[in-house]
């Protein structure tokens, strides 16, 4: 299994599928920033249930 | 780099505004943003960087130029996101504690990404999502002492002291939340007989597995599991029904209460116990049973999700009977015994 987050990949390769052209040689080039990481999370009660 | 690897990052919304993609990697975030080249190119890219693939493939496999290949992963490979899956394995043994800080390092980005399952957003919502949802991990939250037990039984001398006082804490916990369970579900039922989903009782297993064949990993795996920090604003809608809050109170006092216990620092409890150095495959163990367990804890949030959302799924889910599957209803009166074919 892929270390990648499973629903994010999913989506993307959704996107991929939908998207992809049989063209060859195509470019890609990124740019990639260290940033702080925001952890934040976006549920308050998702945290109460895993405990034991 | 002959097959390049991605390393166990979380792919994330990025911080910056005019990133594309966000990735952790442990304590470590970064944006990536694209200059030339599409998302899905990009997504397809990080499929293929399993370590299956050579460079070739990877171009081949994805439409595009080798020489666009071969920069964006020695752009990743820069930052320490991608190795080489065919390089020879580590086999200098860790520091505990140096081991430690990695192990810190990578829960709070994998808690961060179980936590935006969209499960949860979703049974703030949904009242009957939310009482299903407080079903299926309150099986969890019972099965604490069968797998701690099977722990104290395959742990080294060294760690027992330690598992003997999680079950001591755990052993009956689970009693606290079944009043206000049965209350919300209402109907006259035995919570003896409620049934866990595939996925829920996935997790019990691995858990019991763990216990069993890993006790360090499975202290690992427990401590990530555990509640590490509770919002004070954590609260279900104020309009909802009394017994569904007195549900989720009944959960937040049991979160609570391990929260005082310190549950989260059990393996770093476990770390100050043994030797001072571990190999590297049991580190490796480790980690891969941590970055699973994630998973599993995934699945089972997924199958909430869509069983619970089904028409007609029952709920509360009791254990099937014999009669579920009997098309006709006669039924000979029988004198085997249970174990007897």
């Amino acid at each position: 299994m892929s270390p990648l987050n499973q629903q994010t990949l999913r989506t993307l390769n959704t996107q991929a599928l939908e998207t992809a052209e049989p063209a060859m040689d195509a470019e890609l080039v990124i740019d990639i920033t260290p940033v702080e990481p925001n952890l934040n999370s976006s549920s308050d009660v998702a945290p109460v249930f895993p405990c034991r | 780099m002959e097959r390049p690897r991605l390393k166990a990052t979380v792919v994330v919304p990025p911080v910056g505004a005019d990133g594309h993609l966000g990735l952790i990697l442990g304590p470590k975030a970064f944006d990536i943003r694209l200059r030339k080249g599409d998302l899905s190119q990009f997504a397809q890219l990080l499929s293929d960087l399993s370590g299956a693939y050579t460079c070739a493939e990877i171009a081949q496999r994805s439409g595009l130029s080798a020489a666009s290949v071969s920069a964006v992963i020695e752009r990743l490979r820069s930052f320490g996101l991608t190795y080489d899956y065919n390089s020879s394995p580590c086999h200098d043994n860790i520091d505990r504690f140096v081991f430690l800080r990695a192990f810190e390092s990578f829960v709070p980005a994998l808690r961060f990404d179980m936590f935006r399952h969209p499960l949860f957003p979703e049974i703030v919502r949904n009242e009957r999502l939310f009482l299903a949802t407080a079903a299926e991990y309150f099986h969890l939250i019972r099965d604490a002492e069968s797998h701690i037990g099977i722990a104290l039984q395959h742990a080294p001398e060294r760690l027992r002291a330690l598992i003997s006082e999680y079950l001591n804490v755990e052993r009956g916990h689970y009693i606290s939340l079944e009043p206000a369970l049965v209350s919300a579900f209402g109907g006259n039922f035995s919570l003896e007989r409620l049934a866990p989903l595939a996925a829920t009782e996935s997790v019990m297993l691995k858990t019991r597995e763990l216990a069993r064949s890993d006790p360090l990993a499975w202290l690992a795996c427990c401590s990530f599991s555990e509640v590490q920090a509770l919002s004070s604003s954590a609260r279900i809608p104020d309009h909802w029904s009394s017994s569904l809050r007195a549900v989720f109170d009944a959960f937040l006092d049991h979160a609570r209460e391990d929260l005082d216990a310190s549950h989260g620092s059990l393996f770093a409890d476990a770390l100050e116990l043994t030797q001072d150095v571990l190999h590297p495959s049991a580190a490796e163990r480790i980690l891969t049973a941590l970055h699973e367990y994630k998973h599993y804890f995934d699945n089972m949030n997924s199958e909430i999700l869509r069983v619970y959302a089904q028409p007609g799924a029952p709920l509360p889910r009791l254990k099937q009977r014999l009669e579920d599957f009997l098309v006709t209803p006669e039924i000979q009166a029988s004198s085997v015994t249970p174990n007897e074919y």
